[in-house]
């Protein structure tokens, strides 16, 4: 398949789930601030920094993998 | 029953419709069968070592040992590593040279080469089967969890998940489910993490866990009898009296470390598949290596939660029809979810089970399809077709595989002590096949004759077992070496006389029957062939360096939880 290899790297679509779930859960992180959920834990807003850490990670494999940057199949 | 928002429904849809679109977004590129069943052999080995993972980490995978270390505590980590980790460095470093140079496209492939027709014939069938059934059982018990836990009808539930597998794997084959197996690795890892970490700040951390877990475990001590210690691994397995799984260390270290894991992780198709798609010798070897890493981690999501949950949410008991799923030792990580995860987060704990469910499916029906196709279809029905026509047909032979494992589905929810049967048949078909391959693959005096009948004696044995156990006319204290063996203990055991018997037959028939010329086994066997090897390369880049670090790693986490 070296000669149809994917313009698209797996990475980069890694990094597109990562960054779309990163947005809506610091989004809903944020949201939870104001309006605290039923759950252990709540005063601690880990959703939204686990927001933020999903849109780092998946920010980092957009920017590196992104299609012309890196010879398709690495 | 759990309640989800609109921002869950979100993530959750997001998701199918995510997966869906890789997998139509590859079609294009899966023109024929190598590119179908084998990903195009060039995959890098960082593709190829994730996805053997992701293949492994399905979502019974997440709930069963979960549930298993709240009800054994941290015996349950030798699943982990001691029965993995020296299994996939040895795949990486001594057995893919033979796999990846032989160029062979499943393991019944390799029996063909190396001992002829009936042997691969033997292999491909119970292949073919047992991931069926397998992945039927693993189906029926997801939608177990979504009816149980989220309310979600059982029949639609199932239907969707497998349909969109169905479709992904139908589009663009091994290469489809290798690239949904790695982003469902990572939900699987971003779903997950955080329950151990809020786990671990309600209880005040890992000492305060420790003291937590001994004293729960005091209070289900019945009067007159000793505490069992559910903290450390080894200590407390010199008898089997001492431990709750009632397992002696000789029973994990042959049964399942040296039987169980070395057959899964080195013969099993439905993994070994995923590294055999690896681009060259190099990214074949590093590989497993890489996939050793992970595979050493997963336990801070699985076991770690398990033993939380033994600390906090007391009074689980095993699964019987008399109480509810909720109540059940399976339930440990979906209650955890409802306990820590904001709504958003619980989308996305929902998606980490959905993922680990859909990975391991498309993992038994890509491997079904490589193996019905070439080892069944090609070699018993039609031997000379075209590529295309092989293509063609597994595409459809993944919708049948599909299907199949549906109707298994459904035959499991009306029987259901069949799920705990099937499961350790599958297991027992492993234990006698690694023998085979051992064998074949180090010793070039091992002959085609005793390559079938050793394979099927192994086979029989354990059949034999299971049966005469089940229906009580074997005594599984003979089998098991224990006065009052857990089923646990009895499976490994009953695998370790499948994988002796098939050895010591093998080795028997063979100096009795006729080897085959060493030239035909060029490529095949140690000792007749040049070991392919990756070629010079900076010391960063050697499989042998990391194998080495992986086991270092491996060896220190067994003496810190000794």
């Amino acid at each position: 398949m070296s000669d149809r290899t994917s313009k698209i790297a797996i990475w980069f679509l890694c990094g597109i789930i990562l960054f779309v779930y990163g947005l809506t859960i610091t989004i809903s992180g944020i949201y939870h601030m104001a309006n605290p959920p039923d759950v252990v834990g709540a005063e601690l807003h880990l959703d939204f920094w686990w927001g933020m850490v999903l849109i780092v990670a998946g920010g980092i494999f957009l920017i590196h993998q992104r299609p012309g940057r890196i010879k398709p199949g690495e | 029953m759990f309640q989800l928002h609109t921002v869950d429904l979100f993530i959750i849809v997001f998701y199918f419709v995510f997966v869906l679109g890789v997998g139509y977004y590859l079609k294009s590129y899966t023109k024929s069968g190598e590119d179908f069943f084998l990903a195009g052999r060039n995959q890098t080995a960082w593709i190829a070592g994730l996805s053997f993972i992701a293949a492994n980490m399905g979502a019974l995978e997440l709930m069963g040992w979960s549930s298993a270390a709240y009800q054994y505590g941290m015996l349950a980590v030798h699943w982990y590593w001691i029965g993995a980790i020296p299994a996939i460095l040895f795949l990486g470093i001594f057995m893919m040279p033979f796999y990846h140079v032989s160029k062979t496209h499943s393991v019944p492939g390799y029996l063909k080469m190396r001992f002829g027709e009936s042997a691969r014939g033997l292999a491909a069938v119970t292949f073919v089967v047992m991931t069926l059934l397998a992945s039927g059982i693993s189906m029926y018990a997801m939608g177990l969890v979504l009816e149980n836990f989220f309310g979600w009808d059982f029949d639609t539930s199932i239907l969707i998940t497998a349909a969109t597998v169905a479709a992904y794997v139908t589009m663009a084959g091994l290469t489809s489910a290798i690239f949904n197996e790695i982003i469902q690795f990572f939900l699987i890892w971003a779903g997950c993490l955080l329950i151990p970490i809020f786990g671990l700040i309600e209880v005040g951390g890992w000492h305060k866990l420790v003291e937590l877990v001994n004293m729960r475990a005091a209070e289900i001590t019945t009067a007159g009898a000793s505490m069992l210690d559910r903290m450390h691994i080894w200590s407390t397995m010199a008898s089997p009296e001492l431990n709750p799984m009632g397992m002696h260390w000789l029973g994990i270290v042959f049964g399942l470390c040296f039987v169980l894991s070395m057959g899964y992780w080195t013969t099993d198709y439905l993994v070994v598949q995923r590294v055999l798609t690896a681009k060259d010798i190099r990214a074949a070897k590093t590989a497993p290596i890489i996939g050793s890493f992970f595979k050493m981690a997963i336990p801070f999501i699985v076991i770690l939660p398990g033993l939380i949950g033994f600390a906090i949410i007391p009074g689980l008991q095993p699964e019987s029809p008399d109480i509810s799923a909720t109540q059940s030792y399976n339930a440990v990580l979906p209650l955890l979810m409802k306990r820590y995860l904001a709504p958003g987060m619980l989308g996305l704990g929902v998606i980490a089970l959905i993922a680990g469910f859909m990975s391991g499916m498309a993992g038994n029906v890509s491997a079904f399809a490589t193996v019905w196709t070439y080892d069944i279809y090609r070699a018993y029905i039609r031997k000379h077709a075209s590529d295309s026509h092989y293509l063609k047909l597994g595409r459809i032979s993944t919708v049948f595989g599909v299907g199949v494992s549906i109707g298994t589905t459904y035959i499991v929810k009306r029987f259901s002590s069949i799920m705990d049967y099937m499961q350790a048949l599958f297991s027992f078909f492993i234990a006698p096949l690694f023998a085979t391959v051992l064998l074949g693959m180090f010793w070039k005096r091992c002959t085609p004759k005793a390559g079938f009948w050793g394979l099927l004696l192994g086979m029989c044995t354990s059949i034999g077992i299971f049966l005469g156990v089940r229906f009580e006319i074997l005594d599984p204290s003979i089998v098991a070496f224990s006065e009052q063996p857990s089923t646990m203990a009895v499976n490994m055991w009953q695998a370790a006389w499948a994988f002796s018997v098939n050895f010591v037959a093998t080795i028997l028939i063979s100096l009795f029957t006729a080897p085959k010329p060493v030239e035909e086994l060029t490529g095949l066997v140690y000792g007749v062939s040049e070991v392919p090897h990756e070629g010079p390369s900076v010391w960063y880049r050697k499989p042998a360096y990391w194998a080495w670090v992986s086991f270092t790693i491996f060896v220190v986490l067994n003496i810190i939880f000794w």
